[in-house]
C-alpha cells in the first residue's frame, strides 16, 4: 500500500472512531475523504478558468496572426497552411499548458485560484512530464463518453476521475490539512 | 369792576417777584459755571495731550525706548519673564482655555464660511509644485504597493468566496450522487429478492 493510501486509511479509521464515540452514524468512505480530495464542482471551476486562459491567449494570438495575414493578401493555399499551423499550435499550447503546470508545481493557474493541487500518489509530489501527458490524454478520454469518466469521481473514495486512475494521481485541497 | 380773585393773583405775583428773579439769576450762574468747567477740562486735556505728544516725540528723538529695551535685554528681563510665564503654566492654561472654549470653533466655522477655503484650493490647484508632489506620492513604492495590495485583496476575496461555495457544492453533489447510487443498489437488491432464484431446501444445499 502506498503512503497516501495508508494515510487515507488511518484518517478514515480515526473519523469512524470519533463518530462512534459521539454516537453519530459512521461516515462512508467517500464522505470521510471528502474533506481532503477536491470535488467535482471545484475541479470543474478550475478547469473552466484554465480554459478561459488558454482560449483567451489563443484568441489574441489568432487575431494578431489573422490581421497580419489579411494585410499580406496571401494565396488561398498559404492561408490553409497557416490555419493548419495555428490549429497545431493551439493543440500544442493546450497540451503544453497542462503538462507544464502539472509537472512543475502541480497547480495550473485555475487550480491555484481554487486552491487545489494534482499530485502523484506514489511520491506525493508533482507529476513527471510523461505522466502529466498521460493524465491529459485521460482527461480527453474521460470527457468523450458524455463525461462519464469525470463523473465517476462521485462514487470514488478518493474522488478520482478516469485521468487520475490512468496517471495514478489525486487532487487535493491545498488549504485543508490532510 | 375788579374781582377779588384777580386782586389776589396780582398780589401773589407781586409778592413772589423777588423769588423768581433770584431763581433766574441762579440758573444763569449755574450754566455759566458749567460752561467754564467744560472749557477748563478741554483746555487741560489739550494741554495734557500736547505734553504727552511732546514727551513721546522727545523719547523717540532721543531713542529712549531703544535704550530701555537694550537695558532690559542686558539685564535678562525678557528671559526671566518668559521663564516665569512657562514655570507658572500660563501657556498651558491659555492653550487649554482656547482649545476648550468655543472661540476656536467659531473662528474655524467663520473661516469655512468665508471664501478663503475656495481661494486656497484654487491657488493649490493652480500651483505646479502641488502636482509634482502628487505625482511623486503616487509613484512612491508604498502607495503603489498599497494600491496593488488592495486590488489583489479584492480578487483574493472573490476567489475565497468562490472556493467556499464550490466546496459546499462539492459535498452536496457527492452526497446526492451517493444517495442516487444507494437507491439504485436497493432497487436492484429488491428486484433480486422478489425473483428468489434459488429456493432453499432445509437440511441440504441444492448446489
Amino acid at each position: 500500500m502506498s503512503g497516501v493510501q495508508s494515510q487515507h486509511g488511518t484518517d478514515l479509521a480515526q473519523r469512524r472512531a470519533i463518530s462512534r464515540l459521539r454516537g453519530e452514524p459512521a461516515p462512508s468512505v467517500a464522505a470521510a475523504s471528502a474533506g481532503h480530495y477536491a470535488g467535482l464542482v471545484t475541479r470543474t471551476l478550475a478547469l473552466a478558468l484554465d480554459a478561459l486562459i488558454i482560449d483567451g491567449v489563443a484568441l489574441l494570438v489568432g487575431l494578431g496572426v489573422g490581421l497580419g495575414v489579411s494585410l499580406l493578401h496571401l494565396p488561398h493555399d498559404v492561408d490553409v497552411v497557416i490555419a493548419a499551423a495555428l490549429g497545431a499550435a493551439y493543440v500544442a499550447w493546450t497540451v503544453g499548458y497542462f503538462v507544464f503546470f502539472w509537472s512543475s508545481t502541480g497547480q495550473t493557474p485555475g487550480n491555484r485560484v481554487m486552491c487545489i493541487r494534482v499530485i502523484d500518489m506514489r511520491n506525493r509530489g508533482p507529476l513527471k512530464p510523461r505522466r502529466a501527458l498521460v493524465r491529459f490524454i485521460g482527461l480527453i478520454l474521460a470527457a468523450l463518453p458524455l463525461l462519464a469518466g469525470i463523473l465517476m469521481m462521485l462514487w470514488d473514495d478518493r474522488r478520482r476521475c478516469l485521468q487520475d486512475r490512468l496517471a495514478r494521481t489525486v487532487v487535493f485541497y491545498t488549504d485543508v490539512p490532510a | 369792576m375788579t374781582s377779588p380773585r384777580s386782586l389776589f393773583d396780582a398780589a401773589t405775583q407781586l409778592a413772589t417777584a423777588p423769588l423768581r428773579v433770584a431763581a433766574y439769576a441762579g440758573r444763569e450762574a449755574r450754566d455759566t459755571a458749567k460752561v467754564a468747567q467744560e472749557a477748563i477740562l478741554a483746555t487741560g486735556e489739550q494741554a495734557f495731550f500736547a505734553l504727552l505728544d511732546a514727551v513721546v516725540t522727545k523719547m523717540m528723538e532721543d531713542q529712549v525706548i531703544d535704550r530701555v529695551l537694550e537695558r532690559a535685554e542686558a539685564a535678562g528681563v525678557a528671559q526671566r519673564v518668559v521663564d516665569r510665564v512657562l514655570e507658572d503654566g500660563v501657556i498651558e492654561q491659555i492653550a487649554e482655555r482656547v482649545l476648550s472654549g468655543p472661540e476656536i470653533e467659531r473662528i474655524v466655522a467663520a473661516g469655512f464660511r468665508s471664501a478663503l477655503p475656495e481661494e486656497v484650493i484654487e491657488q493649490l490647484l493652480a500651483s505646479e509644485a502641488v502636482w509634482i508632489l502628487v505625482d511623486e506620492i503616487a509613484r512612491s513604492p508604498s502607495v503603489t504597493e498599497a494600491i496593488a495590495h488592495q486590488g489583489t485583496g479584492f480578487l483574493e476575496q472573490v476567489a475565497g468566496k468562490a472556493r467556499d461555495r464550490s466546496r459546499r457544492a462539492d459535498t452536496r453533489v457527492q452526497r446526492l450522487a451517493q444517495r442516487l447510487g444507494r437507491h439504485g443498489r436497493e432497487d436492484a437488491d429488491t428486484g433480486r429478492a422478489g425473483i428468489s432464484p434459488s429456493p432453499q431446501i432445509p437440511g441440504g444445499d441444492v448446489r
